[in-house]
């Protein structure tokens, strides 16, 4: 293997796949990153067994094709400190890569091609098409609430449910839940359903931007495979059922009240200071126009707050975990938000008013 | 690193081809038998088996493709293997823990997830316990090879969730070809070193080896020294501390062969024919109710030390001879 190429044209791509890989590794071969050469490419190659990302790049001439491993870390931070607009060599001799750029010379270990555990570029079951902004918009909306190590394993991760012309994303940790749907113009023959681990939502996500750049997903029942510009994501999948969430959202919540999104989110952090540490709970007395929010902690002291709310119906008292409420109110991007209740034991329904896209189901506390 | 499984390994690795290629394999196999058939090799011969994505029949692999390669390089991403910590440590929780994420994502490669837990009988109760939900019903494309040397003390609940396959043990003729072409030994000493170990072949390897043949001598020494009327206690105080379980199993062994000789007079069964001289000594002096009891003893222990009971050694040497002395002498 023999390729030149310019600093920066290595450094995107090197530097997106080296996040990929973990600084702590088990095994050696996997603090490497796979440099493929082909007559015209350079793919770069990061996995943590968890998820892949390839990086594909030009180089400038390619002199002898092939492929070596090489300490992704080191290779990174060489490149970075070199001077900019430097060109770069990269030689196996001898089982060692050897970087040459201008005046300056590193030798690189390598560990065999063969032992690397990337996967196969295997035929999927289906293929989508999205733009990059609509998966972003899923996976900001509702990536909050997925579960973090809980032994219930389908919950650390994020459900992706798929539909002819319609994606929905859900998370749910138990205690909240979060739904996000968005149209897109593919067809899929048949729907299909996958659970995303709570890293690879979070990897991919890193990718993501809000520019209108298509996305292909390939769906796999192993993998999920996201296609997009230079680079190639893939991730397992959780093996596991996730619960009805359809049945989770509440229904015939008749006590329907609006308000400033921006000022109860402050009215609740406020609030939230005095709230018992471990139980975050805070109390909301929902009147006609006014919502009374009060916290205390087991040291007597105490919080209390009042907003002004659109709201016609009786009255209503109603605990919350108060972390629950602000992470809704941070995602929603609205002006005023809605929020739906029935009696003090059953969950909270928020969405923007008038409805959008995403909703939020917040089970309540007792206080 | 070889995958092949050993030639008396070979019918029960061809049954296991057989099944996965009608598809009916078990989603756990529990593989029994004593120490020293070669489990674990059993166990990489159908790990690699499962995961090469060319071998057809009864071949073991190919040992060229992708997994084959990941496979001898020694870190599979879809095998998991769990070990106790340390030689003669329990499996702790904390491992099994590792099983339940392991399973609960898709295989890296895409093919099958191997669990590879040995010995089964060295978890610990909680251990145990937070096996069994994976072990019951895990998902497609996953097998769990579990190893047990002595499978009654596997949980019964860990036992009703898997297949048991039992390792048979080796004719005596391909043990002994077996143990000629790999043992580095002639076949007058095959035969010697076979029937000291009863037949299990790779442990009569490796009681043929020269450091544990130093300690058969050592312990022989003793013993010989013991009939002389030697001091029970110093001899205990020479026995390699480390050793413990060995010396309990050749005890055992020996005890063995004297009660077969001493309630049948047949000189055909006796295991260690170079003790017949000990043996006849103790034969003239002991009673075999005597034996029996010295018997229950090292049993005791060895069941202790394989519980993972830690006991002193020097307690159990001085015990154990003491009482030897007196059979011996009495």
């Amino acid at each position: 293997m023999k390729f030149s190429i310019s600093r920066e044209a290595l450094l995107r791509p090197l530097t997106l796949v080296a996040g990929v890989v973990e600084r702590r590794q088990t095994l050696p071969v996997l603090s490497n990153v796979l440099i493929d050469v082909k007559d015209d490419s350079v793919s770069l190659t990061g996995t943590d067994l968890e998820v892949e990302l390839v990086g594909r790049t030009v180089p400038a001439t390619v002199d002898v094709a092939g492929s070596a491993t090489v300490p992704a870390r080191k290779l990174m931070d060489i490149c970075k400190s070199l001077a900019e607009g430097s060109d770069i060599t990269i030689a196996v001799e001898e089982g060692r890569a050897i970087l040459r750029a201008g005046r300056s010379r590193f030798t690189l270990s390598t560990l065999p091609v063969a032992e690397f555990p990337n996967i196969d570029e295997g035929q999927g079951e289906a293929e989508i098409t999205l733009t990059r902004g609509t998966l972003k918009h899923l996976i900001d909306a509702t990536s909050f609430a997925m579960a973090q190590q809980d032994v219930r394993y389908y919950l650390n991760g994020m459900l992706i449910d798929l539909r002819d012309q319609l994606v929905r994303a859900v998370a749910t940790d138990g205690h909240r839940l979060a739904v996000c749907a968005r149209d897109a113009e593919f067809t899929l023959d048949k729907p299909f359903k996958m659970i995303l681990p709570r890293k690879g939502v979070l990897e991919l996500a890193r990718l993501l931007d809000d520019s209108d750049e298509p996305l292909t997903l390939t769906l796999g029942n192993n993998h999920l495979r996201a296609h997009t510009g230079n680079y190639t994501f893939t991730s397992k999948l959780v093996d596991g059922k996730f619960p009805d969430y359809e049945r989770v959202v509440p229904k015939g919540g008749d006590k329907q009240f609006c308000a400033d999104r921006a000022e109860l989110r402050q009215v609740l952090s406020r609030t939230a200071i005095l709230s018992n540490e471990k139980y975050r709970g805070v109390r909301l007395n929902l009147d006609e126009g006014n919502l009374r929010v009060t916290a205390n902690n087991p040291d007597q002291e105490e919080a209390e707050e009042n907003v002004s709310v659109e709201y016609q119906g009786s009255a209503l008292e109603i605990g919350f975990n108060v972390g629950y409420l602000v992470d809704v109110l941070n995602v929603l991007g609205c002006e005023q938000v809605q929020m739906t209740l029935s009696d003090p034991n059953s969950s909270a329904l928020l969405e923007a008013q008038g409805g959008s896209d995403a909703l939020y189901v917040v089970m309540p506390m007792r206080l | 690193m070889d995958v092949s499984p050993y030639p008396w390994q070979q019918p029960l690795f061809d049954h296991f081809a057989d099944v996965l290629g009608d598809g009916r394999l078990p989603h756990a196999i529990l593989l029994t038998g004593p120490e020293g058939l070669g489990k674990s090799q059993l166990v990489n011969a159908l790990s690699a088996r499962l995961l090469c994505r060319r071998a057809q029949g009864h071949a073991v692999a190919c040992g060229a493709c992708h997994d084959c390669r990941m496979l001898l390089a020694g870190h599979h991403p879809d095998v998991l293997r769990v070990h106790p910590a340390d030689k003669g440590k329990m499996i702790r929780v904390d491992a099994v823990r590792d099983i339940s994420a392991f399973v609960s994502q898709t295989a890296q490669q895409g093919g099958y997830r191997v669990i590879d837990l040995s010995p089964a009988e060295r978890m610990n109760t909680a251990a145990a316990n937070a096996l069994l939900k994976s072990l019951e019903e895990p998902g497609a494309r996953t097998v769990f090879l579990l190893s047990a040397d002595i499978v009654s003390r596997v949980m019964p609940t860990i036992r009703s969730r898997c297949q048991q396959w039992k390792l048979p043990l080796p004719e005596r003729q391909q043990g002994l070809e077996w143990l000629t072409r790999h043992g580095d030994m002639d076949a007058e000493e095959a035969l010697f070193w076979w029937d000291v170990a009863g037949g299990v072949p790779l442990q009569a390897r490796m009681l043929a080896e020269p450091e544990q043949r130093r300690l058969r001598q050592q312990l022989q020494d003793s013993f010989d020294a013991l009939i002389r009327g030697g001091d029970p206690v110093a001899e205990a105080a020479r026995l390699d501390k480390g050793a413990l379980g060995l010396i309990l199993h050749y005890g055992i062994t020996w005890l063995e062969d004297l009660i077969r000789l001493g309630t049948s007079g047949d000189e055909a069964g006796v295991r260690n024919r170079d003790l017949m001289p000990l043996y006849r000594q103790a034969i003239k002096n002991g009673r075999v109710r005597d034996w029996f009891k010295l018997l229950d003893y090292a049993r005791e222990q060895r069941r202790l030390v394989a519980r993972g009971a830690n006991p002193n050694p020097q307690l159990v040497y001085e015990a154990w001879l003491i009482r030897w002395a007196a059979l011996l002498r009495s």
